[in-house]
């Protein structure tokens, strides 16, 4: 839970002004941009398997209840243990339970944002249970103490020098900034963990309800390590994770890895049906499936917003977004950054508390333009923006400014005498030259110099054809 | 466990039909296959041969992705093929699966001819399940057999019911892939069309692998040989149809 109104502004404004986290986060966004662009151009069905996509998830959605029901049944058939949490506290105390019957005193993780939701590290620490990050970069975020500032690449925001002296200074290796060596040490050092660990808890990226079967898509192999050795497994999954049917699949793992990093397909595609078989010598004896509401279920109640339940958790929207790719995940002040992070954390924390996210978007349309599920991103922006406006949420001077902004563009008569009036006020006021400067507005940008003559008068007097 | 997982499970199942108010009844699901044995063994799924041109595609494929081909003029050549390998690479500590392509070409009993190579796994050392993944993880190479391979995107299709189970393809710092050239499919699509797929014929864990295991979360930069095997190779072995 956040504890008070996310400051967007204040945060976008102390990160904008950080000079090696603007290089790093420009480095890291336009590298993942070209690499799907390239990957997205090669496939000529593109657009067509956009809208397949975009009509499974509709499906899913639309029969959430009866489709999780469906997958319930089947993964339980399978010998799954499946729980519903409306909360995410309730899905912690689940997980801290489970372990606490193992006896479990270390747990490893693959990434999973559904567990950032839960701030499950902190149920597991104040429990006395040791959790440990195994993706590289949610590994090198736990030991810097901070959060993932991306859905996909968690550590994005850091430097290869940053990471080496954090390595040297945690772990206690010879400084080096080679990104090689470094994911070799983090290696050696998670492989005894993955040895050693009672418990694997892992995110699932699909859940098949035709046959009850759990997905996971990764590339370093630890989410392979965590449904492999620990003998019990606790999948984590938000209620929107599910797809009908399994031959679905064959839609999405075309468009995931693509959107996402470029790559055809990850390194690798887990399918899991069930803990393993007698005659199995490994995988868990036990797997626990979380099914998690969290507010989802308010993004379902309101036509407008229902499609950010299609998310597949690309991140293509958050490399492609130009306030992203400026003001970095952390200005989000929670779990989901970005575009898509603008329209879910005020449904799921409620619009009071994100009221300035919305507003973090230039409404290029961008995102909308990338997302594999073709989920209109920029026109809920826009729709959340008018329900804050509903709501009072924006400023008096604002509501005032855009009132008088409404009542002129309605008036012909009104608008070329305002052009005429803000020329006389630029002569007044503005160096020779130059544009007004408007309080607080001119900060960041400057205000063009407005004509003497405007197009209307040009065009009347034949100066323009 | 005495949280009231009925009660959360209700409310939210409430929730969500009341928020949801679907447009139309949801359709019945296309009719599975029920006759397929239950726990599918570790299947060939063999069809008519492929063209050199999806060949040269795989192999192209591999190389992108820091993959190895190479090709195995026969099952009896299997043994010697892993041998060189093994000396290229001065790989001592070798783990052999049971999948069938494996036992056919008698490899655990071919390797142990060798004095180079210690076998420290095999289905025919009866080891006891817990000390199978020590073991492992400190096997230098892994040797299994694969259910399909995927032309377009390099994909080895491997469902790990078998002898050594997951992490024989996991643990090793190489793993070798074995699979017949008649094993080869076009696309995706293509091998799934050939399948079905329901609980009851699904193992309980298959793994599609494309690649060495990878991660770029430090500055972009690919680095593959992460958690997963540092280096795969893809022995195609002709013949199979």
């Amino acid at each position: 839970m956040i504890t008070g109104p996310i400051k967007f502004k204040e945060a976008a404004r102390r990160n904008l002004a950080a000079q090696d986290l603007r290089e790093n986060l420009r480095r890291a966004t336009s590298h993942s941009t070209t690499l799907r662009l390239k990957a997205v151009s090669a496939v000529p069905e593109w657009e067509d398997l956009r809208s397949e996509a975009h009509a499974i998830k509709k499906e899913a959605i639309d029969h959430l209840a009866e489709y999780l029901e469906r997958f319930e049944s089947q993964a339980t058939e399978a010998g799954c243990k499946v729980y519903w949490a409306e909360t995410a506290s309730q899905a912690a105390e689940y997980v801290v339970n489970v372990c606490r019957q193992k006896g479990a005193s270390l747990v490893v993780k693959a990434k999973s944002m559904t567990s950032e939701e839960m701030e499950l590290n902190t149920a597991l620490e104040g429990a006395s249970i040791q959790p440990v990050e195994t993706d590289l970069g949610e590994f090198i975020v736990q030991l810097a103490g901070e959060t993932p500032s991306h859905i996909t690449a968690p550590a994005l925001h850091k430097s290869r020098t940053q990471i080496g002296k954090l390595f040297s200074e945690k772990l206690g290796m010879n400084f080096s900034d080679d990104p090689k060596e470094l994911t070799r040490a983090a290696r050696a050092i998670l492989r005894e963990k993955f040895m050693d660990a009672g418990i694997g808890i892992t995110g699932v990226n699909f859940a098949v309800a035709e046959t009850g079967s759990l997905v996971l898509i990764t590339n370093e192999g630890n989410g392979r390590m965590c449904t492999t050795l620990p003998r019990t497994h606790i999948a984590l999954m938000g209620i929107e994770k599910v797809i009908p049917r399994f031959d679905d699949l064959r839609v999405f793992l075309k468009l995931l890895a693509r959107s996402s990093t470029g790559q055809k397909l990850t390194s690798y595609v887990t399918i899991l049906n069930g803990p393993r078989e007698a005659r199995e010598t490994d995988g868990p004896e036990e797997l626990h499936v979380v099914i998690l509401d969290n507010g989802r279920s308010q993004l379902l109640a309101h036509p407008h917003t229902r499609e950010a339940l299609y998310c597949i958790r690309c991140g293509a929207c958050l490399n492609v977004c130009p306030v992203y790719q400026r003001v970095g995940g952390h200005s989000y002040g929670w779990v989901y950054p970005g575009p898509i992070g603008s329209v879910i954390t005020p449904e799921l924390q409620g619009i009071s508390q994100a009221q300035e996210l919305p507003f973090a978007s230039s409404l290029c349309g961008h995102c909308s333009a990338v997302c594999p599920v073709k989920i209109d991103l920029h026109h809920m922006l826009l729709w959340l923006r008018k329900s804050a406006v509903d709501s009072a949420l924006t400023s008096r001077g604002e509501r005032w400014i855009i009132k008088l902004f409404a009542a002129t563009m309605k008036r012909p008569g009104l608008y070329r005498w305002s052009g005429m009036l803000g020329w006389m006020v630029q002569r007044i006021l503005a160096p020779r030259g130059k544009g007004l400067r408007v309080p607080c507005w001119s900060a960041g940008r400057d205000f063009p110099p407005l004509p003497k003559k405007s197009f209307h008068q040009l065009w009347e007097e034949g100066e323009i054809n | 466990m005495s949280l009231p997982a009925k009660d959360s499970r209700s409310l939210l199942l409430e929730k969500l039909r009341r928020f949801s108010r679907p447009a139309s009844p949801l359709s019945e699901p296309p009719p599975k296959n029920d006759t397929a044995q239950p726990g599918r063994a570790p299947q060939i799924a063999v069809r008519e041969a492929v063209n050199e041109e999806t060949i040269s595609q795989l192999a192209q494929e591999l190389k992108r992705l820091g993959a190895e081909l190479r090709y195995v003029a026969g099952l009896e050549n299997l043994s010697a093929a892993i041998l060189q390998l093994g000396r290229e690479s001065h790989y001592k500590r070798i783990a052999v699966g049971a999948d069938p392509i494996l036992k056919e070409a008698n490899l655990a009993t071919g390797l142990q001819n060798f004095q180079d190579f210690k076998l420290i796994l095999s289905d025919r050392t009866p080891t006891p399940a817990n000390q199978i993944r020590e073991a492992l993880s400190k096997c230098q190479l892994g040797i299994t057999g694969c259910d399909a391979v995927i032309a377009e995107t390099a994909t080895m299709v491997l469902s790990h019911a078998g002898f050594g189970g997951r992490s024989i393809s996991l643990l090793p710092e190489c793993h070798v892939v074995v699979a017949y050239r008649a094993q080869v499919f076009i696309s995706l699509d293509d091998w799934m069309n050939s399948q079905s797929f329901t609980r009851a014929t699904l193992p309980s864990c298959t793994t599609f692998i494309t690649g060495p295991s990878r991660t770029a979360d430090i500055e972009k930069v690919l680095v593959t040989g992460v958690h997963g095997p540092l280096r795969l190779v893809l022995m195609l072995v002709q013949g199979g149809d």
